[in-house]
């Protein structure tokens, strides 16, 4: 018996929920899920398909779209730099930061990230060296992202 | 379950969807928190997962909306953060989150989170279920004032006192207190099913009178059981009906409706019994004027063994302060001490059985 339950006013059982719902949706997907975001990968395709429960239809289809979005984001962010406006540069950070790891692009999250720091304690130099190395991480996650969808169809 | 998702990503909201049609919930997607705002309104949402960075309105901002709002419901609010720091989880807290999920999501922890927010929000309700249905049973009964909050408190003190005696040690832990404590106000609910004549009779009922009275024990435990039997693992439900229908029961067997004596009464109705004679002695009623502690106390005492199961009376005795403490904090407006002990020897030729506790 819980020695502590006596000390205090009642709070709420903890008996009585609902129906459960099966567990089982995560079987084969591994009890050690990888930690998100925690990887360095150009594409952390484990984790991706763990928060797709397992769908490779699901992954293509978040991976086909982050590769519609780099484009526009980056260029975003490009003129924001050039603008000058530590905020405005953070801003555009911070979104495409939530795209890349949506898509568990790690490495790109975490430069947007160092990027993002960088913005907000207005160094927009540094701001702007990691913005350079964004095309390189870009080409890294293009390929891994080619092998998946070869593996998917192997 | 109807889920409102918040989030301005339509990749995120992808994820999002995906998982949770997987675990069962009907999920319907805002891209922003004036759109999540409109559908709130809808009535049909009681659990909401929402990004936190998000133009024109944050997750906060929104949550803090939806709070100020109101709703016929509680809403369970999840925020999704790729923030970390304390301080941000008081922002969120502030603004009435219940829930923070690291973003992007893990989905057995979204799946752990939703689980409890369910469970939560089932608790929610049954609970306001439960009091609801005791209060309308008192709303009948202009007396009884702060009966209810009473009786629960000193039934849980009480059954956290016997969990702590070597007798009780095994058979009462936290969820029985727990139970007893949700179900006790319903002690009383067949009281629906007495003619206002009589339960608002003010003075003594005739012989004829209290046979009436009495079958409020058999009638709120017939609608309860009614209950249990459609939600058979609704356990709180089957506490409820024991105590509706034994609480007037006495351990020498001389009580009703059905005469048990000793452990035949089920303990939950022995713990009910005492802590609700000695709160309707202890308030005034339309019969009676309201007994000091101790004359209550002495009354209890003496019943020990009678009326009462001696343990349930060394139990009341061994929080005595407790006792007194809840009785303080919520006394009724309109209590009156008189002179008691008179009158408790006055009326003491019909018994206690005729009061209308
Ligand atoms: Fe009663």
């Amino acid at each position: 018996m819980n020695d502590s339950f006596d000390t205090g006013a009642p709070r709420m059982a903890t008996w009585g929920a609902t129906g459960a719902i099966s567990p089982t949706i995560f079987d084969g997907l591994g009890p050690a899920r990888s930690s998100v975001a925690g990887s360095n990968r150009p594409l952390d395709v484990q984790q991706l398909l763990e928060r797709c429960l397992g769908s490779r239809q699901l992954v293509e289809r978040v991976l086909n779209s982050f590769e519609t979005r780099f484009e526009p984001e980056f260029q975003a962010i490009g003129a924001e730099l050039t603008g000058g406006d530590p905020e405005a540069v953070a801003k555009a950070a911070h979104r495409f930061k939530g795209a890349c790891a949506n898509a568990a692009a790690d490495e790109l999250a975490r430069l947007v990230a160092e990027l993002e720091t960088a913005a907000l304690s207005e160094h927009l130099e540094h701001a702007q060296s990691v913005y350079d190395r964004l095309p390189e991480a870009w080409g890294r996650f293009q390929e891994a992202s080619a092998a998946f969808r070869r593996d998917a169809r192997n | 379950m109807h889920v409102l998702t918040v989030d301005d990503d339509p990749d995120a909201l992808d994820l999002l969807e995906h998982a949770l049609t997987r675990f069962g919930y009907h999920v319907t997607r805002a891209t922003n928190g004036q759109e999540a705002l409109e559908q709130v309104r809808t009535g049909r949402f009681q659990l909401v997962v929402s990004d936190w960075e998000m133009p024109h309105m944050t997750g906060p901002e929104l949550c803090r909306e939806i709070r100020r709002r109101g709703s016929s419901g509680y809403i369970y609010f999840i925020l999704l953060t790729s923030r970390s720091g304390t301080q941000n989880v008081v922002d969120g807290l502030n603004a009435g989150a219940d829930e923070f999920l690291t973003k992007p999501f893990d989905p057995y922890e979204l799946y752990v989170r939703l689980r409890v927010a369910e469970r939560i929000l089932t608790l929610e309700s049954r609970d306001i279920v439960i009091f609801s249905l005791a209060k309308l049973a008192e709303a009948r009964d202009p007396d009884t004032g702060a009966h209810l909050e009473r009786i629960r408190a000193y039934c849980y003190a009480l059954a956290v006192q016997l969990s702590k005696t070597e007798r009780y040690r095994g058979t009462i832990d936290g969820d029985f207190a727990q139970m007893i404590y949700l179900t006790s106000p319903l002690h009383d609910i067949g009281k629906v099913g007495i003619p206002d004549a009589i339960l608002l009779k003010p003075g003594r009922l005739t012989a004829e009178e209290f046979e009436i009275m009495k079958q409020h024990s058999p009638i709120g435990a017939a609608t309860l059981d009614a209950a249990a039997s459609a939600y058979p693992s609704a356990k709180f439900l089957q506490m409820a009906r024991d105590i509706a229908l034994t609480h007037h029961e006495r351990f020498d067997g001389g009580g009703y409706p059905r005469g048990l004596r000793g452990e035949q009464i089920p303990l939950c109705g022995r713990i009910v019994a005492v802590a609700d004679v000695y709160d309707a002695l202890t308030t005034r009623r339309v019969y009676k004027p309201a007994y000091s502690h101790d004359v209550a106390k002495s009354i209890i005492v003496e019943g020990r063994g009678s009326h009462f199961d001696p343990y349930m009376v060394d139990a009341f005795l061994a929080i005595e302060d407790q006792i007194l403490d809840i009785k303080s904090q919520f006394c009724d407006a309109t209590e009156q001490e008189g002179d008691a002990l008179r009158e408790w020897q006055d009326s003491s030729d019909n018994g206690v059985g005729m009061a209308k506790v």
